[in-house]
């Protein structure tokens, strides 16, 4: 049990100069029938062999581990520093995505940790993206740049796109990236009262001044109408389908499904 | 018995000519076929000779259920009926699908089937109550609808009684009828065949249980992964709109959201979101009222199918409920009660309309009135091809052609033009009770109403939906092209093949579709996207092959074709991205029955079944070459005048190449192990199916190839 626990901290501390969480520690333990790590590091400390396995606690309260072999008692505390902040800032994204359905800002994490500079919270983000061990975090780009973090254990990356899409706040861009998704993935075209759910941001009284402007601007000449014999419109993207299918598409959609159950 | 589980090792056998009642054993003659659809050919096959008509006290007509009917098995309450059926050339065999409480409550009742033959001296009912089997007088039920007669059973014997019922149209011989089982579930075609019969209904009522061979561990456990590896309604694995779980969403009947509702529960029931893990709310995921009802109430904004629907409903042990309840007050202004149920085509009783008028409820009280009437009378749509045929006639003269002036005149063409749903009381009285050539000739089914009224060779090139032998399409070209071409050409009625539309029906994207089909198939190029369709490939073949023979296989278990394919071959769990288990079935199977096969033989019972439905249609026809006379392909799917500007092989259309079809059947009958000249089994395959002696039969006859 004891040479598990170190083999653990030494090869974070070797191989990822990185501290290993108590918790994961006690993951170790569970076979055990004791999930103590604090009476085994007691005990550790008194066996030589394990005597270069110390702990460290964050700011969070949360234990840590490592190998003063690897790593040196300064260099823990600026790494238990780091995973401080990345403990918040996952809680915070864990919350975002869970409980309010929303991704979350990068720039809004600066302040959970009010003396760290901006692009010093850009480095952990980098960082906890990069770390296997929060693994469900993910980030997405908008159009302008922003980046949004999620936790794809409550949200899902398309989910996350349209998110992204909407907070951006620019209905023809949203319009024009979804038909464009839309026409690449499955394929299909897209009706338009597709874009009354409320996910996308848009004011269903406006959808037909957003729809008509997507379709003049130059950046979305690939966007076209399309109308089916119901009347119904939809718009596809022609990077990914020509009139003819889409056409066949939407007919099927909108007469051939429904008289064929 | 048995030392099997499922089936209870009894098939139950009525005589209406002698009234002898009887009892077989199920193992020593159809344990090979499971029960339901198999079942039924054999006892077609051994016991109802060629030259037999549908109508004939000699014909049988078998309520078939399997082993894993009652079981509590997922999706396991379907009732299959087989019998000759009258509206296909020569009366080929055939069957009508249906689901609701009855087959289950057969089971329980001890029986692993009903065959019903010859023809009582004057009408009368089943009751099956357990062992106690009685034939009762229905003469007091005679002339009554399907919905009265249910009720007057039920009042006779208890609401608890599971009844199949025939209405008027039945009674009269219409072809064109139905037998309505639980009052709102119906097994197309048949209903003439019962009436042939002097046979009204069949109640049942059952005390009993079934034996689970596997123990319970093992049993819960294969249960529950099938749980969670199930969709929604007709496979549908993603949901209709984008959610927060959910990475792929739309094209499904997975309809369930936030704001959504049974808005006609009082008060409306919100099914929000149903994500895959909480299988508790597996029976919210799909609102089929907004997809059978999708007109849009001007007032509120929304699909009136939310309005209406009260809840949704479904079968025996079937947690994806895919049956509308709805409560239309509307209708009560026809003297009909204001709560019916019904599912997919089942709402398409008003299909007849030329025009529907604009007023999106009145087209909701056409539906509605519609299914109600048919539901009633026992009139069948075929798949939407009553109505299809109609306007046909209609709109090209043939109608007024083929009535005298006094008929034509009497019929109030001005109501059905102004799209009056009234004019459906008028429209379904002439084919129930055969009123003059209009009723005559509609309730005929659609084969023979072409012949009598001489259709031009325009409708086969440019009706869409006729496909061969009077019935339509099904789940064909626009499904998976040249592939689902290929399952068109078996049977002598509709496909009612769901296997392959469920898959491509999943939602998820082409490309993830493609690669879980080849692993499926073992092959490269299972699939095309739709309207998108290339030359025909082993692999296409394959899939229109296992999706035949699950069909086959879900029909004698019997488990739904609808539902039941999603967890097979496709889940909606990211985590295993997106497959289902394809030993799911088998595995089902094994537990219950304790008969521990591999896939490979499992698919035999489907295989089995299909080589003897060909037989047993070539052995019906005395004809050889089933690939020229039986595997028609229509002209529209080579000539429909909607594609005349494209190739095949383009996108955009549905339209088929001929050299490739017939590559297709070439490649099609060789993987089944049958004759590439005559489209019939040869007797190496027949025997490696423990089918060696109709074999024997075919080489007598000169059919064996």
């Amino acid at each position: 049990m004891q040479i598990q626990i170190a083999d653990k901290v030494r090869g974070d501390s070797k191989s990822l100069n990185r501290l290993t969480s108590a918790d994961t520690a006690n993951l170790l333990l569970s076979d055990f029938q004791t999930n103590n790590i604090a009476v085994n590091l007691s005990d550790m400390q008194k066996n030589k062999t394990y005597r270069d396995i110390k702990s460290i606690v964050s700011s969070t309260g949360a234990v840590y581990l490592y190998s003063e072999t690897y790593i040196t008692k300064n260099q823990a505390e600026v790494l238990a520093k780091g995973e401080a902040i990345k403990t918040m800032i996952t809680e915070r994204v864990i919350e975002d995505s869970r409980d309010r359905i929303k991704v979350t800002a990068v720039e809004s994490l600066s302040t959970l940790v009010p003396d760290l500079e901006p692009d010093k919270v850009e480095d952990n983000v980098a960082e906890l993206l990069k770390d296997d061990r929060y693994g469900h975090i993910k980030s997405v780009a908008a159009s302008t740049g922003a980046v949004y973090l999620f936790s794809e254990t409550y949200i899902s990356n398309n989910y996350a796109d349209i998110l992204v899409r909407a907070k951006v706040n620019d209905p023809c861009a949203t319009i024009a990236a979804t038909v464009r998704d839309e026409a690449r993935i499955y394929p299909r075209a897209t009706i338009i009262e597709f874009f009354k759910n409320p996910i996308f941001n848009i004011d269903p009284n406006e959808l037909e001044t957003h729809i008509a402007h997507t379709l003049e601007l130059q950046e979305f000449k690939d966007v076209k109408l399309i109308e089916a014999s119901t009347g119904a419109r939809y718009l596809y993207s022609d990077l990914y389908m020509n009139e003819n299918y889409a056409r066949s598409l939407i007919e099927w959609e909108e007469v051939g499904e429904e008289e064929n159950p | 018995m048995a030392q099997y589980g499922g089936w209870t090792g009894k098939v139950l056998r009525v005589d209406l000519t002698t009234g002898k009642i009887s009892s077989e054993d199920t193992m020593a003659k159809y344990k090979d076929f499971l029960g339901g659809t198999g079942l039924a050919y054999k006892v077609l096959w051994d016991e109802v000779p060629p030259g037999t008509k549908a109508w004939d006290p000699e014909n049988r007509i078998i309520f078939g259920v399997g082993p894993l009917t009652g079981t509590g098995a997922p999706t396991s309450g379907r009732l299959s009926i087989t019998s000759l059926w009258p509206m296909a050339p020569m009366e080929l065999p055939g069957t009508g699908h249906c689901g609701g409480h009855w087959a289950s409550e057969l089971k329980f009742a001890g029986w692993d089937s009903v065959i019903v033959q010859g023809k009582a001296n004057s009408p009368v009912w089943l009751y099956i109550n357990d062992d106690k089997v009685e034939i009762r007088d229905a003469k007091w039920l005679w002339g009554q609808g399907t919905f009265q007669t249910t009720a007057e059973i039920c009042a006779q014997v208890g609401a608890e009684a599971k009844v199949a019922a025939i209405g008027q149209a039945g009674e009269n011989l219409v072809r064109q009828s139905v037998i309505m089982v639980d009052r709102s579930h119906g097994a197309g075609g048949l209903g003439s065949v019962m009436g042939s019969k002097n046979l009204k209904a069949i109640a049942v009522k059952g005390s009993g249980s079934l034996k689970i061979a596997a123990d319970k561990k093992v049993w819960k456990e294969a249960v529950q992964e099938w749980l969670t590896l199930m969709g929604a309604n007709s496979g549908g694995v993603v949901p209709q709109t984008p959610q927060p779980w959910a990475e792929y969403s739309g094209g499904t009947r997975w309809t369930a959201r936030e704001g959504l509702t049974w808005g006609a529960a009082s008060p409306p029931i919100e099914l929000g979101e149903c994500p895959p893990e909480d299988l508790n709310k597996m029976g919210l995921r799909t609102h089929k009222g907004v997809l059978d009802f999708r007109a849009v109430d001007p007032v509120s904004g929304k699909l009136i199918g939310e309005l209406i629907t009260v809840r949704m409903g479904g079968c025996h042990a079937c947690p994806v409920r895919c049956h509308i309840m709805i409560d239309l007050p509307s209708m009560e202004k026809y003297g009909l009660s204001r709560y019916h149920s019904n599912t997919c085509s089942g709402w398409q009783g008003g299909q007849m309309y030329p025009k529907l008028p604009l007023d999106p409820w009145i087209q909701t009280d056409i539906k509605a009135l519609g299914s109600i009437l048919a539901d009633d009378y026992g009139v069948w749509n075929n798949y939407g091809q009553l109505g299809t045929d109609f306007k046909y006639a209609y709109n090209n003269g043939i109608i007024k052609e083929k009535l005298s002036e006094e008929e034509y005149n009497s019929i109030p063409w001005d109501a059905m033009e102004a799209g009056d749903p009234a004019f459906q009381l008028d429209f379904f009285r002439r084919i129930t009770y055969k009123e003059g050539e209009l009723g005559e000739a509609l309730g005929e089914g659609s084969y023979l109403l072409q012949k009598r009224w001489n259709f031009p060779e325009d409708y086969y090139k440019n009706d869409k939906k006729n496909w061969k032998f009077g019935h339509p399409y099904h789940h064909s070209v626009e499904a998976t092209g040249n592939s689902a071409a290929l399952m068109q050409l078996i049977y002598n009625r509709d496909c009612q093949n769901h296997v392959h539309n469920s898959f491509v029906g999943s939602g998820l994207p082409f490309e993830l579709q493609l690669e879980i089909m080849n692993e499926i198939t073992g092959m490269p190029d299972s699939l095309d996207p739709k309207h998108d369709y290339k030359p025909i490939t082993p692999g296409k073949v394959r899939l229109a092959i296992l999706s035949l023979a699950h069909c086959e296989i879900h029909n004698s278990l019997t488990m739904c074709d609808y539902n039941g394919m999603a967890g097979a071959w496709m889940s909606p769990l990211k985590s295993r991205n997106y497959r289902g288990n394809p030993d799911i079935e088998v595995n089902i199977y094994s537990a219950v029955t304790g008969d521990n096969v591999s896939r490979k033989e499992y698919e035999d019972f489907g295989l089995r079944s299909l080589n003897l439905f060909r037989a047993l249609t070539a052995r019906y026809m005395n004809e050889k070459d089933q690939r020229n006379k039986h595997d028609i392909i229509p002209e529209w799917a080579f000539e429909y005048k909607g594609w005349k500007d494209f190739e095949p092989f383009t996108k955009g259309h549905d339209k088929m190449d001929r050299a490739d079809m017939e590559n297709a059947k070439d490649l099609f009958y060789e993987q089944l192990g049958w004759d590439k000249t005559t489209g019939l089994p040869m007797r190496a395959e027949l025997e490696r199916l423990n089918l060696g002696y109709v074999a024997d039969d075919m080489a007598g006859r000169g059919l064996l190839p």
